[in-house]
């Protein structure tokens, strides 16, 4: 039908498909208006993984053995990369697709020529190149009949990782498009995110694997002392925390089950009852059956339908587990300071607390429904509150009071009842408070392409990172009266001052739970329109000329991505940098490890004193983004 | 717009009659007859999240008239809607309007104004150009024929001489 209808392209239209394509992929990818967080997110890690496996072929072992062994395991690692790449982007710029050309009269092989021509056009191809020159760098020591084989080699493996990921595509296609394919590529993000923060532990734990013995570093078990994840190295036992930890693994590893496990489309079974029942009782959905029927319930009960269901907050209390273990129960289990294991429950609450800052944009539009209900703005904002500690408090209690309990490490009971009471109560007020007075409109959530997808402007990444680093500075500085207090009750000896500091974080939470709620409700109440048509038209109304088109303020998005670089490099240098080496010190972690901490590489006199450096660079540079933000809001 | 994704309909409607204060019994009552009436039922177990474009529309059309309404306010109420549930939507607004309901709704499409309005007014670059009732404002011709011209459109084919070749 398509030759009947189209007419036949002439020979000369069609010589050169496979460099209109590369025309037309190189276009699109100029075009494209930054790209979504993920994509960025995958640019930003995969050049930096780039850049360390180049600087693997750098890297002299004694035993040649070694070198092949650690440049296979990297080049798998990319092959892997891009085998699921495709699953994790979806939906944010797959290249060209054959259907679109579907109805041109081109020979199929003539297509899929073109087409795998232009899949090397872009930012992957060319990040992965950087990586792969890491075979023709080591390739060097050995001479130039090496080099010359290596260089083709190189090229080959890019055009097999280019190709399988097109395979990949085409397999899944189907798949791909169903929310569980969606959902499956916001879990691949999850543990980017979770690995790009924490995995410099495991990183750690392989390369000294790596050192001790022969053979490949990835495999368990085996003589030679090596023992498996769980133990600390030289076979020494850290206590009793072996146990919790895979205790705490499995119950990650069942919210992990319980996020892929939902058929796509369907929701789950609770809304018992159906026709047979209408009209009585029994067809009331479970959550409201058992919760008071008020506005607040009807708000709370939504609110944890969303939690049970949205793949997103599921994926959210996964990475925040993933995130702590990493940088808390993996280095205490692998460097023997089981003193970090009671702090692992607190740690994924702050992180969790982070993806708090925009309750209100997250819902995008379907704030109108409770627009068009008069009166109802404290009840939503305390319903939003309740629902967020009935699905988080439990989790983080439980997980912290087994944690110490399993591991005997008694001592931190005050610390961290201080320190969760404080957290686990002014997240929800603050929660509360920034999402309603800082509103970042997202893409509303029918239209979205997978859990993490916000939408295509590339400032409301920077501005949400902003938000959500804001969230866990304001949380964890409320942690800080109360442990304070309990520092100086154990310094001193005076087991009072401790009770004094575990009531100051109960009321601290208190506290800021009660205000946070009360402002943001009568927020929402006196400025609702306004909430309304931010989320609705986008952070300013364009003036709209049909000769140009919307006039855009050209330096927006530029000053907006650049808020949220500056509070990214604010935050590693606080975090990481910062607190992290100083906690290090005070727990006795091993010396030996010091990874990316700057600071664990200076003199150990010294080593305070860098750290705290760290801090104050950090600090400037979330001032100075903050002074940026607020210039940018200001009305020029 | 975006609504409760993650709820299905029927979780839609008894969380929106919570919210407004309506007993439990009323709203099982009246969220059954809705999701009956707007032949929703078979998909109740189904998020919104996965609605069709029509079915949203109707999923919306129960929230606003749960809590039995007098004035009804709707925007584009008939698009992407099968011809039998457009049917049994007017069927629903007719009823509403006998019981001395009101119903405004913004449309683009001039044959379904005709069809179920009998009150008219045009706007054109945010101002009101015409009002009144059907009769007066399409004055003796089409309601299509009296928009393009209230509005100053212009009709024109000029060019596109090759398609007719």
């Amino acid at each position: 039908m398509a030759g009947v209808l189209t007419p036949e392209l002439s020979g000369a239209a069609v010589r050169d498909t496979a460099g209109a394509l590369i025309g037309m992929r190189r276009s699109l990818t100029c075009n494209a208006p930054g790209g979504s967080s993920t994509v960025q997110l995958f640019r930003t890690v995969g050049l930096g993984l780039a850049v360390g496996t180049l600087l693997c072929g750098l890297v002299r072992f004694d035993d040649p053995g070694r070198w092949v062994d650690l440049l296979a395991a990297l080049y798998l690692g990319w092959l892997i990369g891009w085998a699921m790449g495709p699953i994790a982007v979806r939906g944010a710029g797959q290249g060209l697709r054959p259907e679109w050309f579907a109805l041109l009269p081109i020979p199929p092989r003539r297509l899929a020529t073109g087409l795998l021509a232009a899949s090397f056009v872009g930012a992957a191809p060319a990040i992965t190149l950087v990586a792969f020159a890491a075979l023709p760098v080591a390739a060097t020591r050995l001479g130039v009949l090496p080099l010359l084989v290596t260089v083709p080699a190189a090229l080959l493996e890019l055009v097999l990782v280019v190709v399988l990921s097109r395979v990949v595509v085409a397999a899944l296609t189907a798949a791909l498009s169903s929310r569980r394919g969606q959902e499956l590529g916001g879990l691949l993000v999850a543990v980017v995110i979770a690995l790009a923060s924490g995995g410099w532990s495991l990183a750690t734990v392989m390369g000294q694997r790596l050192a001790a013995g022969p053979g490949p570093a990835l495999g368990a078990g085996g003589g030679g002392g090596r023992r498996p994840l769980g133990l600390a190295p030289g076979g020494r036992r850290p206590g009793r925390a072996g146990p919790a930890v895979w205790a705490a693994a499995g119950g990650l590893g069942g919210l992990l089950a319980r996020t892929m496990r939902r058929p796509a489309g369907r929701a789950p079974r609770v809304a018992r009852g159906g026709t047979a029942r209408r009209g009585t009782a029994a067809a009331m959905p479970t959550a409201w059956r058992l919760l008071p029927a008020s506005p607040t319930g009807a708000v709370v009960g939504r609110e944890l339908y969303a939690w049970r269901r949205d793949s997103a907050r599921t994926l959210l209390l996964l990475m925040a587990l993933l995130v702590s273990g990493l940088n808390l129960a993996v280095p205490a289990l692998a460097f023997s300071a089981p003193a970090l294991l009671p702090w692992v429950g607190l740690g994924a609450a702050l992180i969790v607390s982070a993806g708090a800052a925009n309750v209100y944009g997250e819902d995008g539009t379907a704030f109108w429904l409770t627009r068009m209900v008069p009166g109802v703005e404290r009840a939503d904002v305390r319903g939003r509150q309740v629902a967020w500690l009935l699905v988080v408090g439990p989790a983080m209690v439980v997980l912290t009071v087994a944690l110490i309990a399993l591991t005997g490490q008694g001592w931190a009971w005050p610390f961290v009842l201080a320190a969760l009471a404080a957290v686990l109560g002014a997240t929800p007020g603050l929660m509360a408070w920034v999402s309603v007075a800082r509103p970042v409109p997202e893409k509303d959530p029918h239209l979205r392409a997978g859990p993490f997808d916000t939408g295509d402007d590339p400032s409301t990444s920077g501005a949400l990172a902003a938000h959500g680093y804001l969230m866990l500075l304001l949380v964890a500085a409320c942690a800080v009266p109360g442990a304070v207090l309990v520092l100086l009750g154990a310094v001193r000896e005076r087991p009072a001052l401790q009770v004094a500091g575990v009531l100051v974080g109960v009321a601290t939470g208190g506290l800021l739970y009660w205000w946070g709620g009360r402002v943001a409700a009568r927020r929402v109440a006196d400025r609702g329109a306004e909430l309304m048509d931010l989320l609705r038209l986008g952070p300013e109304v364009p003036a709209v000329s049909e000769a140009t088109g919307p006039a855009r303020e050209p330096g927006r998005r530029r000053r907006d991505a650049a808020v949220g670089t500056l509070w990214t490099v604010g935050i590693i240098c606080v975090v990481p940098q910062g607190l992290v080496p100083v906690a290090f010190s005070l727990f006795g972690v091993d010396p030996q490890v010091r990874v990316w901490f700057a600071a664990r590489y200076a003199p150990q006199d010294l080593q305070l004193l860098v750290a705290a450096g760290f801090i104050v660079v950090g600090l400037l540079a979330i001032w100075w983004a903050e002074t940026t933000r607020r210039r940018s809001s200001e009305p020029s | 717009m975006a609504l409760p994704e993650r709820l299905t309909g029927r979780e839609l409607l008894t969380y929106l009659g919570l919210l407004r204060g309506l007993d439990r019994s009323t709203v099982a009552a009246r969220a059954g007859e809705l999701l009956e009436v707007l032949e929703l039922t078979a998909a109740e177990r189904t998020m919104v999240t996965d609605y069709s474009a029509g079915m949203r529309k109707k999923i919306t059309l129960a929230t606003a008239l749960l809590h039995t309404p007098r004035l009804l306010v709707l925007d584009e109420p008939f698009e992407a809607i099968d011809p039998v549930s457009a049917a049994t939507i007017r069927a629903i607004l007719g009823h509403f309007v006998d019981a001395g309901g009101s119903v405004v709704i913004s449309s683009h499409v001039m044959a379904l104004v005709e069809q179920v309005c009998d009150h008219v007014g045009v706007i054109a670059r945010g101002r009101l150009v015409a009002s009144g009732t059907l009769d007066q404002v399409r004055d003796g011709g089409s309601l299509d024929d009296a928009f393009v011209r209230l509005v100053g459109g212009r009709i024109s084919v000029e060019g596109l001489s090759w398609l007719a070749s």
